[in-house]
């Protein structure tokens, strides 16, 4: 246990001789360990947000200039697949926009200067026939445009697929940084205590020991990049799912306990990686004989 | 049935670079021995004490430290049996006195308490009472050496290796710290081979010498050094 403590407090010394680089290390770990977290978030979180969609029965309809909307309303809803089926007038739709843009009435000015359409709203009999449905009313006659959320999460499929490709290279980038940052910390703290590491191993220490400090030692900044990275994300993960549960329901799968989870994860994900990168750093400089 | 020798060399033969720097080497220091390692620069003198305490590990021969052969050691097992002494007194400048013997200490899991208690003792004993707090650069070549030695002694080892310990020191203060180094070993029992090229510390401090030429070592009772 002396042992223990005795290397514990060298390695919180070593931290402390190489404070810049030290710093940087952990700034790059938690900057990496940040874009890892939110990328998990995302991907858990958007899953939910597709399902949601998924799953709802609402489709809406745009009919031509000149056509009446009220008479569309009535032959759509005898639709086999069709639940029912109702009027949303441009004026509907205005009200529904400042309740939506409440507390910034800039943003309404565009819509009231123009005249929104009016909007056939179908609630469909079964979410399965989101798709047959809009394929169906894209082909007759008067329909202008048809607006389904099928249509935008598998948008949004597509472009979280595209984000989450590049957030993995910017993420793969940044973690070999980190992992580099740190190996050459300490290799250069090895460099600089060559005399004492060398004098430690004459007066009897163990080389285990002694490697096992500077393992320590990238561990203890792993530990405050991942930290960091945590807290953000913690907040950051509760913040936006609060917005979004206000705003639309239990949509995301991500609950706030699960946002705690991942957010410990990467925590520990930090001092794992330094100690990796520091293992890989005193490998072969220090030795038993 | 007696007690093992502290050092038993018989057919030593190291050889590196191409050159043969050990020649069947036969030595033996018996426990509680003080005896000198001497030769000319380059004679093996050096050789012999890294490979006491495994700096060096490539030999043909037997060597045995305290009754069991330097091979079946493991290193830090070796070293901490063993204190040593160094002519350029390896002292860790960026910390103090009692940081730089400390170091010895708590490398062996020795608590800071009984720490505390004993360093200032053995400062005291060597002449530096009251100087823990002092960096080296604050310290002379002799108190530096004083420092080392204590640093040596923390582990309370078995055997103390002294390599050329008063190397970088005038006359006056070499002989002071090998005063120093004799009396303790006298007070501690441990044994102490203690290398040195110094006519003037042999008269001063007779003892067995063993003598390297050429590789190969011969012994001289501390009479025919007086002589």
């Amino acid at each position: 246990m002396n042992i223990a403590n005795y290397y514990v407090k060298e390695a919180w010394k070593g931290v402390r001789r190489n404070a810049g680089a030290s710093a940087a290390s952990a700034a790059l770990i938690l900057a990496a360990l940040l874009v890892m977290g939110l990328l998990l978030m995302a991907r858990a979180g958007l899953a939910g947000v597709s399902h949601y969609l998924h799953a709802q029965l609402e489709i809406k309809v745009y009919v031509e200039e000149g056509i009446d909307s009220a008479r569309v309303a009535d032959i759509l809803a005898e639709q086999p697949f069709v639940a029912s089926a109702s009027l949303q007038t441009g004026e509907q739709l205005l009200e529904q926009l400042q309740s939506f843009f409440a507390g910034k009435p800039y943003l309404l000015e565009a819509f009231r200067d123009g005249a929104l359409p009016d909007a056939v709203v179908l609630v469909l009999k079964e979410a399965e026939d989101m798709e047959f449905a809009a394929q169906e009313l894209s082909r007759m006659d008067g329909i202008q445009q048809v607006v389904y959320p099928q249509e935008l999460a598998q948008q949004l499929v597509y472009w979280s697929g595209l984000l989450q490709s590049a957030g993995l290279a910017v993420l793969a980038f940044l973690l070999a940084l980190a992992f580099m940052i740190v190996f050459l910390a300490i290799r250069l703290a090895l460099y600089q205590r060559s005399k004492e590491i060398r004098l430690k191993l004459l007066l009897g220490a163990r080389a285990g020991h002694v490697r096992g400090q500077f393992l320590l030692e990238g561990a203890v900044v792993g530990l405050a990049g991942g930290a960091g990275a945590a807290l953000v994300l913690s907040a950051l993960g509760l913040a936006v799912k609060r917005r979004l549960t206000e705003a639309y329901g239990e949509i995301l799968s991500l609950d706030g306990p699960a946002i705690v989870v991942l957010a410990l994860l990467v925590a520990l994900a930090g001092p794992i990686l330094a100690a990796a990168a520091s293992y890989a750093a005193v490998r072969k400089r220090i030795r038993d004989a | 049935m007696t007690a093992a020798a502290m050092i038993a060399a018989e057919g030593l033969r190291v050889r590196y670079g191409g050159r043969t720097v050990l020649e069947d080497v036969a030595l033996r220091l018996e426990r509680g021995e003080f005896a000198y390692l001497i030769g000319r620069s380059g004679s093996g003198k050096s050789t012999l004490l890294s490979l006491l305490y495994r700096e060096l590990v490539e030999f043909e021969g037997s060597l045995e430290v305290a009754g069991r052969p330097l091979r079946d050691y493991p290193r830090h097992e070796l070293r901490r049996r063993i204190g040593v002494v160094f002519q350029s007194y390896e002292l860790l400048e960026d910390k103090t006195v009692f940081e730089n013997i400390a170091m010895a200490g708590e490398v062996r899991g020795m608590a800071s308490g009984p720490l505390r208690q004993e360093i200032p003792t053995l400062l005291k004993r060597v002449g530096l009472d009251g100087r823990e707090r002092d960096y080296p650069a604050q310290l002379s070549g002799g108190e530096q050496q004083r420092v080392a030695i204590v640093r040596a002694l923390i582990g309370k080892p078995e055997l103390l290796l002294a390599d050329e310990p008063t190397g970088n020191l005038d006359a006056q203060t070499a002989s002071g710290v090998l005063g120093l180094l004799r009396e303790l070993q006298r007070e501690t029992g441990m044994a102490m081979l203690v290398v040195t090229h110094s006519r003037e510390l042999l008269d001063a401090f007779p003892a067995t010498a063993w003598e390297i030429d050429e590789g190969k070592v011969r012994k001289h009772e501390y009479r025919e050094l007086l002589r």
